[in-house]
């Protein structure tokens, strides 16, 4: 018997290899005067160990605030609704920690922050505080978490400045965020993310607000600094161009859900949902050439209504009369691969309880 | 940091002098030298003067120079002490002014502390809990703060403090500490009395202060950077301490400044209300007599309390935000 199970793990662990993050039917809402905005509505995903995950969608499809709510470091007033956030600090085999379940302000969460995890905030100019030397954020993180001397930890932010590219670092170190250009302060704040040496990174656009050489060498940095560190990446971009070069795995989002998620390949050379198909035509890179660019037809629906249906029917190119009617759910397509539509499969979506979620 | 504050200091002489030339032209306005006005005002009263006495009177304040030297000459003897003679009291100026001069001072220092500590408090309460019963409260208390006129709060607490405690309000001492030393008793006795000055001074400009930090702080508690140091685990209290709060100080504090004459104007009113020695009431009479030595010392000092004001602030300001100090 006890035979029997030990092989059930090895063999789980061979067919979907070793996973660190687990997030399931992940809802955040906030809860406004207008109304509720369901800006993460029921989102599964995963990260593998080692691996990078590559997060797309339009502006305003809920990729930050997923991000955000992996930490639950969510801007009021939103909040956690439902859903779980599975962390594997070591193996899969292990019992996961949910994050969903912590307390936002309790003691077990700030253990994970910034130490098991970490999170490069969207807007490097202002992510870090004006007010304090980038040393002192940066020393402030480690010393949250590791027990080292005032004078050691400022070697090691040292060290971490010189590893990120920031030319003299011993001097950068007493320097204020206004005094550096975009780059330097993005740099500046993936040194504070991996200055404790996290298993996960969570980049939330690392390179919007940089020109286009810096970018180049901010990816580079993440990679390099990827396999030196054994670190698990999770990649958010409205770029297609960016999550080319740097991800093994890709989900999709569309007004806070998952609507397709594969490997690389799947989802660059066999994208199946009309919405995939319709986001890599309408970026320049993927264009086969003297094919005319297009434009996602319609707008993204009002934040407070959600149509009965499919959420894309409106504007997808192939919706069929039960789009409107019936919301599908999530199909295989493909080892790894699926996504979310009607095209795939005839199964409406559950509205899944608690059982559905244990795997 | 060092040469941000020399710098700081050294651009008060400039304006300094500027407002020490703006009072010696309204101590020159009222027609008249005031020599001639003084006598004119002796021999209403009867008073027999003789011309050499005049003479005298005007060679001591330079009246037969231009005008340039009788400033200059004005500013050698304030260097020296010597800040004129009131005529309505009689009495050289300094020491008019000094006996009342320090209560101002402690009354309104007392008031800013006073009305700092509490907005900071009440601020920030109401901004981490916005909406909450608290916050409410706080806020329908500060708005009919700053609508209650000084004058009527001063008669309200008056009256509660005689019928509830037995405790009669007015003037800074009681009868027995008046002309007492200074003993442990009579500096308990003083801050006793100044209670109600303080919150009758100090409510309008707390009120209006609690709602500039909750504003600020509402802006600042949501900004990314607040995010990112939850990101990286810092506890709740000192990641509000060291990166929201302080960064809506800053507002805060540079209003300082303009508090300082606030204060002192407002307590005019107050001051008449609650009989007290500040220099409030006598500026007021100063100016109905046009006894313009007394008047214009007096809008010194009170110009001086500003610009100590505003430079306290700004030292206060450039240690909070750095981009202040490092802007050349
Ligand atoms: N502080 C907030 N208050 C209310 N709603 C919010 C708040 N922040 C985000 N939202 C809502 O959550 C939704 C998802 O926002 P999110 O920032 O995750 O989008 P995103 O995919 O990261 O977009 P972008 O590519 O522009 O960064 C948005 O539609 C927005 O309306
Ligand atoms: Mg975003």
């Amino acid at each position: 018997m006890s035979f029997l199970r030990s092989a059930d793990v090895g063999y789980r662990r061979f067919l979907m290899t070793d996973r660190i993050l687990d997030i399931q039917n992940l809802k955040t809402y906030f809860h406004t005067q207008e109304g509720v905005i369901r800006a993460v509505d029921g989102v599964y995903l995963s990260v593998r160990r080692r691996k990078a995950l590559g997060i797309v969608g339009e502006s305003g499809c809920g990729k930050s605030i997923t991000s955000l709510s992996v930490l639950q470091v969510i801007p009021s007033p939103g909040r956690i609704v439902d859903g779980r956030v599975l962390f594997y600090p070591e193996a899969e085999s292990d019992r996961p920690v949910d994050l969903a379940q912590l307390k936002r302000h309790g003691r077990e969460l700030r253990r994970i922050r910034g130490k098991d995890i970490s999170l490069v905030f969207q807007e490097p100019m202002v992510a870090l505080s004006p007010v304090y030397t980038v040393g002192n954020q940066i020393i402030e993180a480690l010393r949250l978490h590791e027990p080292h001397s005032k004078r050691r930890a400022r070697e090691l932010a040292v060290e971490m400045l010189d590893k990120v590219g920031i030319p003299n670092p011993d001097v950068m170190v007493d320097r204020y965020t206004f005094e550096l250009s975009g780059g330097m302060r993005q740099r500046a704040l993936i040194a504070m993310a991996l200055v404790c040496g996290p298993k996960l990174l969570i980049a939330d656009e690392p390179t919007t607000a940089i020109d286009v050489t810096i970018q180049a060498q901010i990816l580079d940095l993440i990679r390099s600094l990827q396999t030196d560190m054994d670190m698990s990446v999770m990649l958010i971009t409205h770029d297609l161009g960016v999550i080319a070069e740097m991800v093994d795995d890709i989900v999709v989002m569309y007004l806070g859900k998952v609507v397709e998620s594969g490997s690389l390949h799947d989802i660059f050379d066999r994208a199946s949902h009309p919405y995939t198909v319709a986001l890599q035509r309408s970026i320049p890179r993927f264009q086969r050439r003297g094919q005319p660019l297009e434009v996602i037809r319609g707008n993204v629906p009002d934040p407070y209504t959600r149509p009965q249906g499919c959420e894309f029917a409106e504007r997808c190119p192939k919706a069929m009369n039960r789009c409107f009617q019936d919301k599908p759910a999530m199909a295989e397509v493909g080892d790894r691969h699926s996504a979310k539509c009607f095209l795939f499969t005839d199964e409406v979506e559950s509205a899944p309880g608690r059982e559905a979620n244990v795997r | 940091m060092a040469s941000y504050i020399v710098r700081r200091v050294l651009m008060m002489i400039p304006l300094l002098v500027l407002v020490s030339g703006v009072i010696f032209i309204v101590i020159q306005l009222p027609p008249g030298d005031y020599v001639s006005r003084h006598v004119a005002r002796l021999e209403m009263e009867g008073v027999v003067t003789h011309e050499a006495e005049i003479e005298a009177l005007k060679r001591r304040y330079g009246l037969d120079r231009p005008v340039h030297e009788q400033y200059l000459l004005w500013v050698r003897a304030m260097l020296r002490g010597d800040f004129g003679y009131s005529f309505a009291v009689r009495r050289p100026v300094l020491s008019v002014v000094a006996e009342r001069l320090p209560y101002s001072i402690i009354i309104s220092v007392a008031t800013l502390l006073f009305s700092w500590v509490v907005a900071f408090l009440v601020g920030t309460y109401t901004a981490t809990r916005q909406y909450s019963p608290g916050d409410y409260i706080a806020s329908f208390l500060g708005f009919l703060g700053l609508a209650t006129p000084n004058f009527m709060l001063a008669l309200i607490l008056m009256w509660i403090m005689y019928s509830v405690f037995g405790f009669t309000v007015g003037g800074l001492f009681s009868p027995e500490y008046q002309d007492a030393p200074w003993t442990m008793g009579r500096v308990l006795d003083l801050l006793k009395h100044l209670i109600i000055p303080v919150i009758v001074v100090g409510t309008a400009g707390t009120a209006g202060s609690i709602r500039i930090l909750r504003a600020n702080l509402l802006d600042e508690l949501n900004k990314p950077y607040v995010i990112t140091a939850e990101a990286k685990g810092v506890p709740p209290f000192r990641r509000l301490c060291k990166y929201p709060l302080r960064v809506a100080l800053i507002p805060f504090t540079s209003t300082v400044g303009w508090e300082l004459p606030n204060i002192v104007s407002g307590e005019t009113i107050t001051a008449v209300v609650l009989s007290l020695p500040t220099v409030g009431p006598m500026l007021l009479r100063a100016l109905v007599d046009q006894d313009m030595f007394l008047a214009g010392s007096l809008i010194l000092f009170l110009s001086l309390l500003t610009l100590v004001g505003t430079l306290v602030s700004d030292l206060l300001l450039a240690w909070l935000d750095p981009r202040i100090r490092y802007d050349r």
